[in-house]
């Protein structure tokens, strides 16, 4: 399967282009297709054009999971996220689908913007089936990439990880429960600070107290916390969502009076019913229930519990760079104008995401503007004017008839380039390239070459970051592949026909 | 993968010692070979910077020493290689501090590291020394911890002036002289026809990524011996252009 992102007008797709290979599931394929607004999943349509079949998600207005992770992320953004995957995931099981047949991969789970509502994709294959291991490997990977907002409460990381590696096995229902659990507890940070402190003698086994792990360890983690140092009972009568005693907390969190408690739009979100919209409503324009300031001291303290501690510097480790860079269209790209990463799938044989449209990538020097003059940038670009057609030389009578010759034709400006030498480069580096581009940012210094081997032409990308693409199909950094009359060339999104004669 | 390496340090013009620390070492492995680089800059008057960045160099070596064929049998896994080369930070920041404050002087040193295998590349920073990626563009793999680069990514200054800054080399963290030192990591897959560029400071404010590119482009080097004679022009053309500060660079080239 072959993916691509495609634009009509207002709407984006992710397209998947449905090989020889590929198995169709008919059974998933109808579940999937005469069901437009399952749960979670990304509506999909099945379409075929000539011979060629595909299969479009609609992901407007959506970003990939990998972009709405970027960055700082605070509590409410992740639960978010992972309280749809797995909603996704459970609805993908109540339609009898398997569950192997969803993507999990940050790059192939989409968000919508405004909502935050997420999209899984899933495809209407025949495929390996669902191991619990991965899923849990895959969203132990994702949360541990993360960088924390410092400035919350961030146990809840610990306890989302701690459950993920508690057993083989999590069923989606104990994990979306546990979610649940973790997204309605207030950060009753007062507590947990001093809890904290005491922690380390009500430590069992190593891991603490521990909320949301199923049922038979907890009464002895909350009976043993309270022997052993008794602050955590001590916190329960003070803050109802004190996580020490877990049980009495779950059912009460959920149901605790709703009229005094204040409804945050997150909960609203997570239970949405029209009760509770109106009841958010109501306390929006309610005085009572402003946001009152013991939220500030609580963040006090904490700070004065963490070592002095520059919270610029928090990086929380393993951040991945760049290398595999990822290529998202202008639609799906973050809005904020800072956020220039570019990113390319990297390739590997199922799947990978191309698309004729790219951003240009940004240095960590300067930020370049796409395929415009400048030569005031950070040495980056080097100076362009028009492409320059004395590199271009008349095919010599050397060459002889026998041989056959190869044509490039630049399709922005019909201009002719003839594949003179036995290794041709392309690329931006004028001192290292015999076709020199200059006027297009997106193509790497060194991008591409033309090898000619027994008397054929040979296409070879040169680790590009905005890769090269022939017919449409990317090349991977090893790939060499043979031209032929009429096919098309792309270093980026520059495209040049092939024209080989003799 | 194969692998060419090569590495050069220079004292510089002005400076009476060198305190760039720097080791590769290659190791033969069941899963091909594995190269192990890193480069320390070490700072701190009456030559301590020295002993910052030999001892920090020497640590990681032990640590591949000991530790690389366990860790190639489990698959070299990401949280292992982070959690060690955290831990081995934060022991050193640690002792050089300790050792610093019986000695009455302040040192401390950078560190950036690089573990480069056929499939992935895994790399610690910490300070300013960098790790280059050098294959169809140049693209510099780690953020310098400086605090003009910060001053930088929140908008309050432009690149162009950081360079010039006054403050330029002012750092935020380094081992053996920050309450606590947070690396940062790098991970990413290994290119083929590629070359992997470590170097201090003093390498790369005189010459510009062209000339870089240039001179240590996949394409340019396709022996050692012009590897390493490429490496020297661009020292040379730092020292022309007065770079002050001790100089060095550390290429591998995978092919």
């Amino acid at each position: 399967m072959i993916f691509r992102l495609e634009n009509q007008e207002l709407n984006s797709y992710l397209v998947c282009e449905i090989e020889a290979h590929d198995q169709i599931d008919p059974v998933s394929m109808q579940m999937l297709t005469n069901n437009s607004k399952i749960p979670g999943l990304a509506p999909l349509l099945f379409t075929q054009m000539d011979d060629k079949k595909y299969v479009k998600y609609n992901i407007s207005t959506q970003i990939t999971a990998e972009m709405y992770l970027q960055g700082v992320v605070t509590r409410k953004k992740l639960l978010n996220l992972l309280n749809g995957i797995v909603t996704g995931m459970t609805s993908v099981d109540g339609y009898m689908i398997d569950l192997g047949a969803v993507i999990l991969d940050s790059r192939y789970i989409f968000v919508d913007n405004k909502t935050g509502e997420t999209h899984l994709i899933c495809l209407p294959f025949v495929c390996r089936s669902f191991e619990s291991d991965d899923f849990q490997k895959f969203l132990r990977d994702m949360i541990s990439m993360l960088q924390f907002d410092t400035d919350e409460n961030c146990d809840y990381v610990a306890k989302l990880l701690t459950h993920l590696n508690a057993s083989d096995q999590i069923s989606l229902s104990d994990f979306k429960n546990f979610i649940n659990i973790l997204s309605n507890e207030t950060a009753a940070a007062p507590a947990k600070a001093v809890a904290r402190k005491e922690a380390p003698s009500a430590k069992v086994s190593g891991t603490g107290v521990i909320v949301g792990v199923p049922p038979v360890p907890q009464p002895q983690a909350a009976s043993r916390a309270q022997t052993s140092a008794a602050a955590p009972s001590r916190e329960v009568p003070a803050s109802k969502s004190a996580p020490a005693s877990a049980q009495s907390v779950a059912p009460q969190a959920v149901s605790s009076d709703p009229a005094e408690k204040k409804i945050s739009l997150f909960y609203v979100m997570m239970h949405y019913s029209k009760e509770n919209m109106a009841k958010y409503k109501a306390q929006k324009n309610d005085p009572a229930f402003q946001k009152q300031p013991k939220e500030k001291k609580v963040k006090e303290k904490k700070k004065g519990n963490m070592k002095k501690n520059s919270t610029e510097l928090f990086d929380i480790p393993g951040v991945d760079r760049v290398d595999t860079i990822t290529v998202v269209p202008n639609e799906l790209a973050d809005p904020a104008p800072k956020a220039d990463k570019v990113a390319a799938s990297s390739v590997s044989g199922s799947g990978s995401v191309s698309t004729p449209s790219v951003k240009t990538y940004e240095t960590s020097q300067a930020k370049q503007p796409a395929a415009s003059a400048s030569s005031a940038n950070f040495g980056e670009t080097t100076v362009l004017g028009a492409f320059n057609a004395g590199e271009t030389t008349v095919l010599s009578g050397g060459y002889g008839t026998a041989a056959k010759a190869c044509v490039l034709i630049r399709r922005k400006t019909r201009e002719r380039v003839v594949i003179n030498k036995p290794s041709f480069r392309i690329g931006k580096e004028r001192s290292c390239v015999d076709l020199f581009i200059g006027d297009n940012a997106a193509i790497s210094r060194s991008h591409a070459t033309i090898n000619q081997k027994q008397g054929d032409f040979y296409l070879a990308d040169t680790n590009s970051t905005n890769h090269t693409y022939l017919n449409g199909r990317m090349l991977i950094s090893s790939d060499e592949v043979k031209l032929a009359s009429g096919d098309l060339i792309s270093f980026a999104d520059d495209e040049f026909d092939v024209e080989i004669t003799g | 993968m194969n692998y060419l390496v090569s590495a050069l340090t220079d004292i510089g013009l002005t400076k009476d010692t060198n305190q760039d620390a720097y080791s590769i070492r290659a190791y033969k492995s069941s899963i091909g070979s594995v190269v192990f680089a890193i480069l320390c800059d070490g700072m701190g008057g009456l030559s301590r910077g020295e002993v910052a960045s030999a001892t920090v160099v020497a640590a990681f070596n032990r640590w591949a020493d000991e530790e690389l064929t366990g860790l190639i049998k489990k698959g070299l896994p990401e949280n292992s290689i982070r959690n060690d080369w955290t831990r081995l930070v934060t022991e050193y920041n640690r002792k050089i501090m300790t050792y610093g404050s019986q000695c009455g002087v302040s040192l401390g040193t950078t560190l950036t590291a690089i573990l480069l295998t056929d499939q992935k590349y895994y790399i610690v920073n910490v300070g300013d020394t960098r790790a280059y990626e050098i294959a169809g563009d140049l693209v510099v793999l780690t953020k310098d911890q400086t605090l003009v680069a910060r001053e930088v990514e929140l908008g309050r200054l432009t690149p162009e002036q950081a360079e010039t800054d006054p403050r330029r080399s002012v750092l935020l963290q380094c081992i053996g002289a920050s309450e606590t030192v947070v690396p940062e990591f790098v991970f990413g897959e290994a290119k083929q026809n590629a070359v992997y560029m470590l170097c201090s400071d003093g390498f790369r404010h005189e010459v510009t990524e062209d000339e870089i590119y240039e001179k240590l482009s996949p394409y340019s080097v396709n022996d050692v011996e012009q590897l390493r004679q490429n490496m020297q022009v661009l020292i040379d053309w730092n020292k022309e252009r007065q770079e002050r500060d001790n100089i060095t660079v550390v290429s591998i080239k995978t092919f």
